[in-house]
């Protein structure tokens, strides 16, 4: 026979006791698992909507970055740079005479970044008559985009080779022009390279060329009247510093930008995305109070339950021990030595704490289970081997510690005075 | 192997201490069945307890095999209990919720014996138990407790066995069964104390120690 089995039998034999403080046991065990399985399911729930959101936040991001790119792509630049006192309206009519600003600027422009512009495009653009053809047309010289930014961008305008024309929507239906085809300009004889759809704006009517062909044309060598760009990320208050950084780079230059959708886009998108990580903030925030809020809870709740537990098993030992008085008697006669006696008692809260636990663990786990959602990987996160050892190593030591005293006074009992014998 | 130096043992009463030992002494040695012979209420569970070391006398001392109990520390003591002397008390005092044979084994938690489980058996079968081995303390007869509460002081094979009242709950056969016993085990060398207020009883024993209360106040002899 081992001592085991005396610390079983007496167990069966007094049921209620082991019972109780098994009760209690795994009440206080319970408790504090669902407490942390909760937590734990709610951290979890928490990155799981934080993801949704971000993800969320970022597609319509990635949509409004997409509908930006369309925009710009179809509308082009979405600001230009002209010399100083010009207009948007003088660079198409024939009234005003052109003021020019010098090429070189592009190149000052695209070399000194400036905020996030970046594509340049030089341009000569005039409205003029097309002799041969007995027209007015807006001829528009350009050398093709200087880059700023990576090279794989795509350039919202080709560069047209010297000797090549690009015919915009209106000119090429009413002039019957095919790509291709050789033309004559003010003398010269051009190839249409290619032609554009519609664009229901003066591109339409516009003609394009070599920057240097139409330069030489018009006489102007090394002269522009315009540069368009793109700016990326404009801002209404950012333009400002925009247009500042610029009159101190391009001097006797004013900038004109677009009352483009692009910049309203931009605008919507930057809001946008303020909004939602405002909103993504706010949930977090909410999610952190939630949590605090439960924290706090079971920051009281959760000692008060292991004390009361702890105190309901140190006194139910303490009447197991006196009850026991007779019996420690007979072990102590027999020549049980204290120490045996002393693991009679802690062997039996030991067994106590074990069987607590583990009731304590699975009825906390049911319990967290019960408020989790229904989605795979949520048990896995539940039934955490680690808490179920710390739990299962430390609830019977805790016991032990309960039982300590009565079982050590029990052990320290004479055999005599207890067995009432004399 | 027993010997008790003039002890001296008393309670406390509600009046006043109550003497019960005074200048008490005996020795037994082995193969010698000894009987402490006296009235109800005159000390012989006193004395039988501190010769088993359970209770500390005020004065004196106790020796087993030349070892002075009340000097050595109670787990030298509780050894001692364990190897060298089993103990049959009036009351039996078996744990309710072992069966005879776990009651019996219990005995050598204390020891360290080997082959316990078939000498437990044997004893068991030797004191007419074997029907009962698998019952509980509650489902027993008293003599078949008493003759438990015997077969467990034997289980560790102690040289020195006390006896207090051992057949006083049994038939005169099942009595005479057990003094039977004890006789048998004096005379294969083993000491035995018994105390008895029956001079029946004690008429089994190789000597015969009177015991006579301190008190004024005796017990008529025919309770
Ligand atoms: N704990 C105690 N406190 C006070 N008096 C006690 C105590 N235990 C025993 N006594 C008294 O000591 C005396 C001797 O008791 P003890 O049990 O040794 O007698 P006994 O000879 O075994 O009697 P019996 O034959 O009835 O078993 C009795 O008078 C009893 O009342
Ligand atoms: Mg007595």
């Amino acid at each position: 026979m081992r001592i085991t089995h005396l610390i079983y039998r007496e167990i069966a034999h007094r049921k209620l006791v082991f019972a109780l403080g098994v009760a209690a046991i795994t009440v206080a065990v319970a408790s504090l698992v669902a407490e942390v399985s909760w937590l734990r399911l709610h951290d979890w729930r928490t990155d799981q909507i934080l993801a949704a959101k971000s993800a969320e936040t970022k597609a319509m991001m990635d949509r409004l970055e997409e509908d930006i790119r369309k925009i710009t792509v179809r509308m082009g630049f979405n600001m230009v740079i002209l010399p100083q006192g010009q207009t948007l309206e003088d660079l198409q009519s024939e009234e005003r005479p052109p003021r020019f600003m010098p090429e070189e600027y592009a190149d000052r422009l695209s070399t000194n970044q400036v905020a996030t512009i970046n594509h340049v495009l030089p341009a000569l653009i005039q409205r003029l008559k097309w002799p041969e053809q007995q027209r007015k047309i807006i001829l528009m010289g350009v050398k093709g985009e200087v880059w700023i930014q990576s090279a794989s961008q795509k350039p919202i305008l080709e560069s047209i080779a010297a000797g090549q024309v690009v015919a915009g929507y209106e000119l090429h239906q009413s002039l019957k022009l095919k790509a291709g085809q050789k033309i004559q300009f003010q003398g010269r004889e051009l190839v249409v390279s290619k032609l554009l759809p519609e664009r229901g704006n003066a591109d339409d009517v516009t003609l394009w060329m070599n920057l240097g062909e139409m330069q030489a044309l018009l006489d102007c060598k090394q002269r522009i009247n315009a540069i368009l760009a793109l700016e990326c990320n404009c801002s209404v208050d950012r333009l400002a510093k925009i247009r500042q950084e610029i009159g101190r780079l391009l001097p006797d230059t004013r900038v004109i930008e677009f009352a483009s959708q692009a910049i309203a886009r931009a605008e919507a998108r930057n809001r946008a995305a303020e909004q939602a990580s405002a909103a993504l903030l706010q949930e977090r925030e909410h999610r952190r109070k939630l949590r605090s809020e439960q924290e706090a809870l079971a920051a009281i709740l959760i000692p008060l339950v292991i004390v009361a537990a702890g105190a309901w098993i140190g006194l139910l030992m303490h009447g197991n021990a006196r009850e026991r008085r007779s019996e420690v008697g007979i072990l102590r006669a027999l020549g049980f030595k204290s120490s045996q006696v002393l693991l009679l008692f802690l062997g039996k809260a030991v067994l106590m704490g074990l069987v607590g636990s583990l009731l304590g663990y699975a009825l906390g786990v049911g319990a967290a289970w019960l408020r989790a959602p229904a989605e795979p990987g949520v048990m896995r996160l539940l039934a955490d081997p680690r808490l179920l050892g710390a739990v299962v190593l430390a609830t019977p030591g805790l016991a032990v510690m309960m039982c300590w005293i009565p079982a050590l006074l029990a052990a320290r009992q004479d055999p005599a005075t207890i067995l009432g014998e004399v | 192997m027993l010997e008790i130096d003039s002890i001296a043992k008393e309670y406390a009463g509600p009046a006043g201490p109550v003497p019960v030992l005074r200048e008490f002494s005996l020795r037994a040695g082995p193969g010698e069945m000894l009987a402490i012979q006296g009235p109800s209420g005159c000390g012989k569970t006193t004395l039988l307890l501190a010769a088993g070391g359970m209770l500390r006398p005020d004065q004196g001392a106790v020796r087993i095999q030349g070892r002075d109990l009340y000097a050595m520390d109670s787990g030298q003591r509780a050894g001692i209990r364990a190897r060298l002397a089993g103990f049959v008390f009036q009351q039996f005092h078996l744990l309710p919720y072992l069966t005879v044979l776990d009651n019996v084994l219990a005995a050598g938690l204390a020891g360290s014996g080997a082959g316990l489980q078939n000498r437990a058996l044997e004893l068991i079968e030797r004191f007419g138990l074997a029907h009962r081995r698998n019952h509980v303390p509650a489902q027993l007869s008293t003599g078949e407790r008493q003759r438990t509460a015997l077969a467990r002081a034997l289980l560790n094979q102690p040289p020195l066995i006390l006896a207090d009242e051992p057949t006083g709950n049994l038939d005169s056969e099942n009595g005479a069964q057990v003094l039977e016993f004890l006789r048998r085990f004096a005379a294969d060398g083993g000491t035995v104390v018994l105390a008895t207020h029956e001079p029946e009883v004690a008429r089994y024993a190789s000597r015969i120690i009177p015991l006579k209360s301190l008190t004024a106040h005796s017990v008529p002899s025919h309770l």
